[in-house]
């Protein structure tokens, strides 16, 4: 239940999981009031969830929030920052150094 | 000047839309109409479609189509369709938005913004200090409120490592921003507040975070407070005490607020470090305050125009965005809303119509306040108004009108009409006359509501409405409980209701049932719990703050100290109640429904006393400042919205508080001279 609420949100109050397994023709109805979630599975497929109960029903087969791509992004972003920082820094103590000559 | 506005301009505008228009990865998918038919395409070419890409090819779709932004993408999917849904026949196309990205984006976004500012000193050398230590202070938040932040960015990661890539990009942003600030904001320092009205426009809550732009650049001048030796003291000791209280206060880590339409300014967990993170971020806040206050400059004319400029546009946006969904999306994060604008020009419950604002009520305030400077300014200094002034409060009071804020509207009538009175000398010569006619109706109403409700109907609405909305006889369904607890009061028997042996309903509501019933009654003096219920039917808040009392529920320390800076968790979650509301309500946010209730909740029944201090003394000490109604009109209507909880509104009263003593200081020096 933990790994639901950390994908779905909170569970709403008086809303239960269904046995869906035992019911092929189930439907899921969509929630208005539910931010559409997209879930990747493990071979990098794609659903989007548009109700707490839909999106509860695939985290418990699997499907997780998280997409393992091989593009680490967040990587990318902190190299970038490192060199912007170290540039912003070297052209600061430049700039002041020509000041104090 | 002109040329450095117009680059300005552009890199505000680069910033905005580049990022929307090229794919990270380069192989770019083709992009079609958004129907039934290309659902499928849509979901299966995820991240490889440019938003830019489906604007070109839907500009005249007939569908009903809705942008929303999906945070938790990763950053190759910044600016790209990350799906695509048909909900009620709407179709529902979700851009990737990821935080870390936006929030880079946002902050050279801002900073461009502040450069506008003109400035009026030379730079001083940089001081690193003060950017390292803030920028550990804020990523610290991170950590310390990770369930919020690990729902809302896929990188979340909370382990102090060298590769933590997350934590260092965090980090590194929030060093360059304060490095922006400690080169930029103290040239333009002095001026700064006068621009206050421009935050309910660029609102600076960052996308997917818990935090606000003003937050940080109030904090950056609270460091510099600190560093320099210019922060008071007592001050200080009074804050530790508190800080002190605070960590003794109830912390249940499981209880966590989502933060809805207040995030950027209020705690989402309820745990030891979220606690110490508030504290000391509302301590440089409080710090940076004291600071502007000192180094700031109100100029009349300059902060009229930042009104007329921002409440205008704030209307036109809010009101574009409700008819365009593209619109309603970029608002959302060119602007840092705390939640998206309304998508409809229809009215919704209580026909308030929010728009651009995430608070129909703080928003309704700022347009009426708006309204009054302008009044007070005009007739104060015989002021002429321009033609395009008298469009703009066109628009303002169209906003205001909309927002249905009928406590603002009305207690701008009534303070425009005491400043009339004052102001011009052939009433002033009845100005007793006149109020003492006022004061007639006002009295012959209120003995007239009390006749027609009776005096104890009136005096124990409050007790009725926290009654029906505690979890007094949780066993019964919500009609049986109605009926038991109409019968007792209709015997005026609350004795026996609220004694029931084992019920668990908060302390609050305890305690007012016990001042009620006699125990602290001062003779000749009416029950202070029958004029609070009596204020509360007169200004529509019986029921709001019957809920308030039903779920606060207080331990003795946090009813004297509250629980901590913004933290709200324990009001929200501790006590548990039945609301006595239809079930599709009972998910809603319920706030307290005054500033006064919020404060309690925040700094106990001390903090209060401590801000009605400063509010009654801010007001007795510049009776004779224009600008004190101002003071009293954001006043009054705090007591029945809950405004503070808005770091927009928090400045405006800050200003308000702070033009009243400039006003009072700038007549000293005439007078001296």
């Amino acid at each position: 239940m933990e790994n639901i609420e950390l994908i779905c949100g909170l569970k709403p109050i008086g809303v239960e999981i269904p046995n869906i397994e035992s019911n092929p023709n189930f439907i899921f109805e969509s929630d208005l009031n539910f931010a559409a979630k997209t879930l990747y599975d493990v071979e990098g497929n794609i659903i989007n969830v548009n109700s707490w109960i839909e999106c509860a029903h695939y985290v418990n087969g699997g499907w997780s929030n998280i997409l393992l791509t091989n593009f680490q992004g967040d990587k990318y972003l902190a190299i970038f920052l490192v060199c912007v920082t170290a540039l912003t820094i070297f052209s600061d103590f430049y700039k002041r150094k020509i000041k104090n000559n | 000047m002109k040329n450095k506005s117009l680059l300005i301009g552009l890199g505000i505008l680069l910033v905005i839309f580049l990022p929307f228009s090229i794919n990270n990865y380069g192989h770019n998918a083709e992009s079609f109409k958004v129907d039934q038919s290309s659902v499928g395409y849509y979901q299966s070419n995820t991240c490889d479609i440019t938003l830019l890409d489906v604007i070109s090819k839907n500009t005249n779709n007939e569908n009903d189509l809705i942008y929303n932004n999906n945070n938790y993408a990763g950053l190759e999917c910044y600016g790209t369709v990350t799906g695509l849904d048909v909900v009620n026949e709407k179709f529902i196309v979700s851009i990737g938005t990821n935080s870390s990205m936006a929030f880079l984006i946002q902050g050279i976004l801002w900073c461009l913004i502040i450069l506008l500012i003109k400035s009026n000193q030379k730079a001083q050398p940089t001081n690193y200090l003060i950017p390292i230590i803030l920028s550990f202070l804020f990523t610290f938040q991170h950590i310390a409120e990770s369930r919020f932040y690990n729902s809302s960015n896929i990188y979340h990661q909370t382990e102090i490592e060298i590769i933590n890539y997350y934590l260092i990009s965090t980090f590194l942003i929030y060093f360059l921003i304060f490095l922006f600030f400690e080169n930029n904001l103290p040239q333009r320092q002095e001026r700064l507040l006068n621009f206050v009205p421009y935050c309910f426009l660029v609102v600076g809550t960052f996308n997917g975070f818990n935090i606000n732009f003003y937050i940080l650049m109030v904090s950056y001048f609270g460091l510099k407070n600190v560093i320099e030796k210019q922060s008071n003291h007592l001050f200080n000791l009074v804050y530790g005490i508190f800080s002190v209280a605070w960590f003794f206060t109830n912390r249940e880590s499981v209880t966590y607020f989502d933060t809805d339409k207040i995030r950027g300014f209020i705690n989402s967990s309820n745990n030891p470090s979220s606690l110490l993170f508030w504290i000391l971020t509302f301590w440089l806040f409080l710090n940076g305050l004291n600071y502007l206050f000192k180094v700031g400059q109100f100029q009349k004319t300059l902060f009229k125009q930042s009104l007329l400029f921002s409440g205008s546009l704030i209307v036109i946006f809010g009101t574009f965005g409700s008819i365009f969904p593209l619109m309603n999306f970029f608002n959302f994060l060119i602007f840092g809303q705390n939640k998206r604008g309304i998508n409809t020009l229809s009215s919704i419950s209580g026909n308030t119509w929010r728009g651009f604002s995430s608070s129909a009520e703080s928003i309704g305030e700022f347009f009426a306040f708006i309204i009054l400077f302008l009044f007070i300014l005009k007739f104060n200094e015989k002021n002429k108004i321009k033609i395009h002034e008298i469009l703009f409060v066109g628009i303002i009071l169209f906003g205001l009108i909309r927002s249905n804020n009928f406590a603002a509207i009305l207690s701008t009538i009534l303070l425009l009409f005491v400043f009339i009175v004052y102001k011009f000398a052939f009433l002033n010569k009845f100005r007793y006359y006149i109020f003492f006619f006022i004061g007639f109706i006002l009295i012959s109403g209120m003995a007239f509501l009390i006749s027609r409700f009776t005096y104890e109907n009136l005096s124990t609405e409050l007790l009725y409405e926290s009654a029906l909305h505690s979890n007094l006889y949780e066993n019964v369904d919500n009609y049986s409980k109605t009926m038991l607890v109409d019968s007792f009061f209709n015997k005026s028997n609350l004795g026996t209701l609220f004694l029931i042996e084992n019920s668990d309903y908060s302390t609050s509501l305890r305690f007012l049932f016990k001042s009620f019933d006699g125990r602290f009654n001062i003779p000749f003096l009416p029950n202070f719990v029958a004029i609070l219920s009596l204020v509360s039917v007169l200004i529509n808040r019986s029921e709001m703050w019957g809920i308030f009392f039903a779920k606060y529920s207080p331990s003795t320390l946090e009813a004297w100290f509250g629980n901590g800076p913004l933290q709200m968790n324990n009001y929200l979650e501790k006590q548990k109640v039945r609301l006595d509301l239809p079930e599709s309500k009972l998910e809603s946010l319920f706030l307290p429904h005054s500033s006064i209730w919020d404060i309690m909740i925040f700094f106990g029944i001390f903090g209060l006393l401590i801000f009605l201090t400063i509010m009654f003394y801010s007001l007795y000490k510049n009776k004779k400042s224009v600008h004190v109604y101002l003071l009293v009109f954001l006043f009054i209507n705090l007591l029945k919205s809950d405004s503070l909880l808005y770091v927009n509104s928090v400045l405006l009263l800050f200003v308000s508080i702070f033009a009243t003593y400039k006003d009072n200081d700038e007549k000293k020096m005439f007078s001296n001279e």
